[in-house]
């Protein structure tokens, strides 16, 4: 992928800006998914359970993207079939544990809505899907926390077999995958969804 | 011949840079955007895109799988190894 790039110190500089510019991107966007857009132009506040729903929706989408990456890079040759089997099948697991959150998510959303009736407002029918989410409390613990893990098994041995820069990029993606999740994991104990006191696994990215 | 030599250098730093990082950016930007007036429209396409992405990655790992000789995912994908 760096034929032609002599200077391998200049392109692990030019990366970590690449990388650093992506992030600062996905930062900004994060931050739009804290609004509804209005007619005319005109921005409101999106409710906690939107943002919840919009961090899950992101983050499913990522993962779908990198798995995208695995792909392609499997097919030029930059990642041995052997790992991106183990990398894939990862994949698959966040998705599967994504969908868990999704539906509880979706659920409590619709039970909220019935809850609070058709003249709430937004915020009301939001409060009302967090009060019905924590049925769902340990469902939803779990499914982040297996996410969590699948990310954490990645950074720190699936993704060693990929060469330096190759690794350092997805392993920047993952990074962005796990903000995502961490920022489900942290509205949902805002809300008191689930307990402030199950301990977050660390992830290294650079590992 | 440098300035081509040039031009290739810096296409090939670009696309280092660049393709695998952009997908993933555009497609969180969508979701991103669904966020109109509407709560209950809003939950509603926000859950759709989740399951959407997810049915997608689970699709496209099973088709990996089968085309390169292994065994596709089990029914609940959670319990792959």
């Amino acid at each position: 992928m760096f034929r032609g790039i002599d200077d391998e110190s200049k392109l692990f500089r030019a990366a970590r800006v690449g990388m650093a510019i992506f992030a600062c991107g996905l930062a900004l966007l994060m931050y739009d998914c804290g609004v509804r857009h209005l007619p005319g132009g005109a921005t409101a506040p999106a409710t906690r359970f939107e943002q919840i729903m919009a961090y899950n929706a992101a983050l499913a989408q990522a993962n779908d993207g990198f798995a995208d990456n695995v792909i392609a890079l499997e097919a030029s040759g930059v990642i041995a079939k052997g790992s991106a089997k183990s990398i894939l099948v990862e994949q698959a697991r966040i998705a599967a544990a994504d969908k868990k959150i999704t539906a509880d998510l979706q659920a409590a959303a619709n039970c909220g809505l019935a809850a609070a009736g058709p003249s709430a407002t937004p915020a009301q029918v939001s409060d009302a899907s967090a009060l019905c989410a924590k049925s769902y409390a340990a469902e939803l613990q779990n499914a982040v926390t297996l996410i969590t893990d699948a990310i954490a098994s990645l950074n720190n041995g699936l993704l060693l077999p990929v060469a330096e820069q190759n690794r350092f990029k997805l392993a920047a993606l993952l990074a962005g995958i796990q903000n995502l999740s961490q920022q489900i994991l942290g509205t949902l104990r805002e809300y008191s969804i689930v307990s402030r006191a199950v301990p977050v696994q660390e992830v290294q990215p650079w590992a | 011949v440098g300035v081509v030599l040039t031009i290739y250098k810096v296409a090939n730093l670009i696309g280092a840079l660049i393709l695998p990082d952009i997908e993933t950016a555009l497609k969180i930007k969508a979701a991103f955007h669904n966020l109109g007036p509407d709560y209950k429209a809003n939950i509603h396409s926000l859950a759709d895109a989740a399951l959407a992405a997810d049915d997608d990655t689970i699709a496209k790992v099973n088709a990996w799988l089968t085309a390169n000789g292994y065994d596709p995912l089990p029914a609940d994908p959670l319990k792959a190894v």
